[in-house]
């Protein structure tokens, strides 16, 4: 049905036996909403800095066509909607799709969902003025080639903020051991460390695409506050990029 | 079954829902102002004396509402509080404590504000937003979350479906009833009777409160040569001397006055309200959260009531807007749990205090009433503890919301 063959198999499995606990937030994807807020501040930012759109409105990005690649269930595509824009949603996992799709309509949000993937978008010629690509080029196995894809998608001007992780041995201590073991946030084997990518070979696979950094901060979190904050110097684990496609 | 969608519900139109309305509707959301009054009661003149003493945090955010403006000239400000034990006296006493306004950062200790002004001052702004549907002379008969929205359906069979719902209907309250929520605190066995007098001399801004072994007596200025009393004792002396006829009543007046105010004469009759300290468990559910009242029924010795009502206005409708503004689900638990875990400690500290102080206080136990002096002496010869206090009374510690520091959200 679908091209999927830039998507790992075991890494599709992994995920469509959690699809149902996406909307839970004391669910197994309570760390991920412990961090959307700090996400989404983020990419709302980025966003309305960007289109310079009207923060007093409650509908600021009216307009903008946003893809969300590994929507999920739909944590970032539904918030982007709420905010006005034009969203698809593409995940490769189906049980995702479904959940997602459910939501929205509970919720009264129109969103476009597809079991589909970048590549696949970019069959069907599709263009789009912002991609969030979030958590996910840890997970492809050829991050470079993925993002030539994700370049290829935006529109000239366009933005896309992308997230990952950091490949070092602190990333090694808490994204790994501390998150998948000793805090159990996270299921074993969700992170390969290996396919952790450094902010400085993510910067190079974004130029050579023709992808302006334009800036970069890390999601830290701060057991103090029991919280993610974002941090303008500490990308030693968690950190996210924006760039803009010249 | 006619059926509408707005992004917030709010149970209950008194002075902290409709604020909290105002505030949201100002800001873009859609909101459902729902009250069991009619307009007309609403809009009334009666005048039944009730004030209330606004810090200047509850202020600020009335002036970053352009309230204050509209209520400014029937603001009475006090400049001196004079807190004493014992017996209604003008005699000078062994132990007392005073504030003085001079002792703050920022001008009057207090203002004392009528509800009659207040009210009619929002509700105007409240009819002016277009963002707020106001329905008055209805009563909410359910609430319940189905597929991720809250229904709220009215004794007129209206439905309306909303994003989150805010309990805001007061003590006690049917909404938090009704999400389940309990509550924990303790019948006083105290009534307050309230009421406003006239009187032949000037109160040169000046309140006071004199401790005795029955309940607390509160005498607060009002524009005019005019005060306010809350008087507290147990609750079957105050429905006796509640009870009393006009002539009766005033020479009981006079009598705990004792000529302080030069002659007085009733301007309103009194009121007589049961006291009690009942507190929400829970400030917040799925798709539900509780303010002022409603979720801290709290004891009126140190006039904190409104004043931690309007905090919780400002902490809510600042997280539910950021909330938005993100794009967030402002129903979901997770963004309301924001809301909880800054209220809980200030309505925690705040419920204790009074309770503890009423306690301690409201008796005539010969060793109580020697430590009681002895800390009001020492408290009055302390400075810093006494700029402590006062800027703990002022509602501007913490972490503080942006109404409250005068600031748009």
């Amino acid at each position: 049905m679908k091209n999927l063959d830039e998507v790992d198999k075991e890494e599709l499995l992994k995920f469509e036996s959690m699809a149902e606990e996406w909307w839970n937030p004391e669910g197994k994807f309570k760390p991920l909403h412990m961090l959307n807020p700090c996400r989404l501040g983020y990419i709302t930012n980025q966003i309305k800095t960007h289109f310079q759109c009207k923060l007093d409105k409650l509908c600021p990005f009216g307009g903008l066509r946003i893809l969300d690649i590994g929507c999920g269930g739909g944590l970032l595509s539904e918030p982007m909607a709420r905010l006005g824009a034009t969203v698809v949603g593409v995940d490769p996992v189906s049980k995702n799709i479904k959940v997602a799709e459910i939501h929205s309509k509970q919720i009264g949000l129109d969103i476009d969902y597809r079991i589909s993937t970048a590549e696949d978008l970019l069959k069907k010629n599709e263009r789009f003025d912002v991609i969030l690509n979030m958590e996910v080029v840890e997970h492809v196995p050829h991050p470079e080639r993925y993002l030539k894809t994700c370049s290829e998608l935006l529109k000239s001007g366009g933005l896309m903020t992308c997230s990952t992780i950091n490949r070092n041995s602190k990333s090694y201590l808490w994204a790994i051991i501390g998150a998948e073991y000793v805090m159990r946030w996270l299921p074993k084997h969700t992170h390969e460390w290996q396919k952790f990518i450094t902010p400085e070979e993510l910067e190079l696979f974004l130029e050579e695409n023709n992808l302006e950094l334009i800036d970069t901060k890390g999601f830290v979190f701060s057991f103090s506050q029991w919280d993610w904050k974002i941090s303008s110097k500490d990308f030693s684990v968690n950190y996210v990029t924006t760039s803009v496609k010249n | 079954m006619a059926q509408k969608k707005t992004n917030v519900v709010i149970i209950g139109g008194g002075i902290v829902g409709s604020l909290l309305a105002l505030i949201l509707g100002l800001n873009g959301l859609k909101v459902v102002l729902i009250e069991k009054q009619s307009l007309d009661d609403l809009n009334s003149n009666s005048y039944d004396g009730r004030s209330y003493a606004l810090n200047s945090g509850s202020k600020k955010l009335l002036v970053t509402l352009n309230i204050w403006d509209k209520i400014k000239e029937k603001v009475q400000i006090v400049s001196r509080v004079l807190l004493q034990q014992g017996g209604v006296t003008t005699q000078p006493q062994p132990f007392h404590l005073n504030f003085y306004d001079y002792e703050t950062d920022n001008g009057p200790i207090f203002y004392m504000v009528e509800d009659r002004f207040l009210r009619k001052v929002i509700l105007r702004k409240v009819s002016e937003c277009s963002n707020i549907d106001h329905l008055t002379s209805k009563i909410v008969q359910r609430q319940n979350i189905t597929d991720s929205l809250i229904e709220i359906t009215l004794d007129d069979m209206q439905m309306i479906r909303a994003d989150v719902a805010i309990g805001a209907d007061g003590y006690p309250s049917k909404s938090a009833e009704r999400a389940k929520i309990k509550r924990f605190g303790q019948n006083y066995d105290q009534s307050s009777i309230v009421g406003v007098v006239r009187h032949t001399n000037s109160h040169n801004d000046e309140a006071f409160q004199f401790f005795l072994p029955a309940g607390p007596l509160a005498i607060l200025p009002l524009i005019g040569n005019r005060s306010c009393y809350v008087w507290t004792m147990g609750t079957s002396e105050a429905k006796e001397i509640h009870k009393l006829d006009k002539d009766l009543f005033l020479t009981r007046l006079a009598n705990v006055f004792d000529n302080r105010r030069g002659k007085i004469e009733l301007d309103t009759p009194s009121n007589i309200f049961p006291i009690s300290l009942s507190v929400a468990n829970k400030l917040v559910k799925e798709k539900f959260a509780l303010i002022g009242d409603s979720a801290h029924n709290i004891h009126p010795i140190a006039g904190q009531g409104l004043n931690l009502g309007i905090r919780d206005v400002a902490c809510l409708s600042e997280i539910l807007i950021l909330a938005r503004r993100n794009g967030e689900d402002i129903g979901a638990i997770n963004v309301l749990r924001r809301y909880s875990k800054w209220r809980n400690f200030d309505i925690f500290t705040m419920s204790l205090f009074t309770d503890i102080t009423n306690k301690v206080f409201s008796n005539d136990h010969f060793l109580l009433q020697i430590a009681r002096g002895i800390s009001f002496d020492f408290i009055n010869k302390s400075p810093i503890l006494k700029s402590y206090l006062m800027k703990e009374a002022s509602g501007l510690v913490g972490d503080i919301p942006k109404l409250l520091q005068g600031r748009d959200i």
